[in-house]
């Protein structure tokens, strides 16, 4: 007779189960869709409001952005707005069926990564 | 619920270590998950030195190897050792396959052996599919008629309607790609996962099958269908080279084309 517990086998990703590009990328769209929502979209409005406030107000909230850390969210905003995009195109695609083979999976996986960096370089690039 | 740890209980401690008799240079450590029920204790990891100049070439040769020759103890399914019968299905070297299919010589370094991702674990390398072949259940799958046929006739397929179901009656339930599916592991209760949902396509691509309405609504649903979003892990992991997520995709296009909710 067995008295004891059964444990949950091991799962979590990393240690146990191995990224892959697919897990990788997956987890990638979400973060950028989660950053864009908590942090890029409450600075986007912010300054608006600021801009709305007067002078002084759009001023110093544009001297934050142009800070160090403020550079840095502004390359993180723009790099996950280009990864999710990318990513939602790829998800587009998938809904309608396309694409879906592991080979097709990679080279759309790489060709997103690649074409954020490259339009998230562009668009920094451009806007200093 | 999403959970990103291990219970405490469920967390593998180091357990003993086993080295090769014999002096051979072609040696391979097997670091094998081990859980005893008789034992209140946490499961181990127990690691195997083995002579791969004495062993078959398949990770399933070496751990009967082991179950033989060091630790009879070592608990496991398998049957077939052909790839089709789907008993050997485990998590090896961070992916799920089938030990009998996966050869040691894909595999750099020590070859880690854990059970079937977030299951309950019976013993050893055997966790309790109840819930899964419970699921498989849930969605009849069977051939599903109203017409009657012609008592001296079969249900006539097309070669091209027969077509359709390459791809999906090579399934063999093993359980691969639902477990390696991060939605099923925190939905698993609620989402069908990746192999069922296979086979409800299954049926759903069956010209002879007359209960595609009533299928589709059994799908329709947040839980059911809906937590798949599209990881891919499952395809990626199919010892069988099978496409579920394609599978999936295809039944949300047959319900959008329906015009559900």
């Amino acid at each position: 007779m067995s008295n004891s517990r059964r444990p949950m086998s091991p799962y979590m990703l990393g240690p146990y189960y191995k990224f892959q590009i697919t897990s990788a990328l997956s987890i990638l769209n979400r973060l950028t869709g989660i950053f864009m929502s908590v942090v890029t979209a409450p600075v986007l409005l912010y300054w608006l409001v600021a801009l709305s406030s007067g002078d002084a107000a759009f001023t110093a909230f544009s001297q934050l952005l142009a800070s160090g850390p403020g550079k840095l969210v502004i390359a993180a905003s723009v790099f996950s707005f280009c990864f999710h995009l990318f990513g939602g195109i790829r998800h587009l695609i998938w809904d309608a069926g396309w694409m879906m083979e592991m080979h097709q999976v990679n080279i759309s996986g790489r060709i997103a990564v690649a074409g954020a960096v490259v339009m998230t370089l562009i668009i920094l690039v451009a806007g200093s | 619920m999403l959970e990103l740890r291990l219970a405490p209980e469920s967390r593998p401690v180091k357990g003993h270590d086993f080295t090769a008799p014999g002096s051979s240079a072609n040696t391979r450590i097997f670091q094998i998950y081990r859980w005893d029920p008789d034992k209140g204790e946490n499961p181990r990891i127990d690691s195997y030195e083995v002579d791969l100049d004495d062993c078959g070439p398949m990770v399933l040769d070496a751990i009967l190897k082991i179950k033989n020759e060091i630790d009879p103890s070592l608990t496991l399914r398998r049957s077939c050792r052909e790839g089709i019968c789907g008993s050997c299905a485990m998590n090896i070297d961070g992916t799920n396959t089938l030990a009998c299919t996966k050869p040691i010589s894909e595999i750099k370094g020590d070859v880690k052996i854990n059970p079937l991702p977030h299951l309950e674990v019976i013993k050893d390398l055997v966790p309790d599919m109840t819930h899964f072949y419970a699921q498989y259940a849930s969605i009849k799958p069977w051939i599903r008629t109203q017409s009657v046929p012609f008592p001296d006739q079969e249900r006539l397929q097309s070669q091209h309607d027969r077509e359709k179901l390459d791809g999906l009656y090579e399934c063999i339930l093993c359980a691969c790609c639902s477990t390696s599916c991060p939605s099923y592991w925190w939905n698993g209760d609620r989402y069908l996962g990746p192999a069922i949902l296979l086979q409800a396509y299954r049926w759903l691509a069956d010209s002879r099958d007359e209960a595609t309405g009533e299928r589709l609504d059994e799908l329709d649903d947040p839980f059911r269908l809906y937590r798949c979003h599209t990881i891919m892990n499952c395809t990626s992991t199919c010892p069988k080279g099978l496409n579920p997520a394609k599978a999936i995709a295809e039944t949300k296009k047959m319900l959008l084309q329906r015009g559900g909710a």
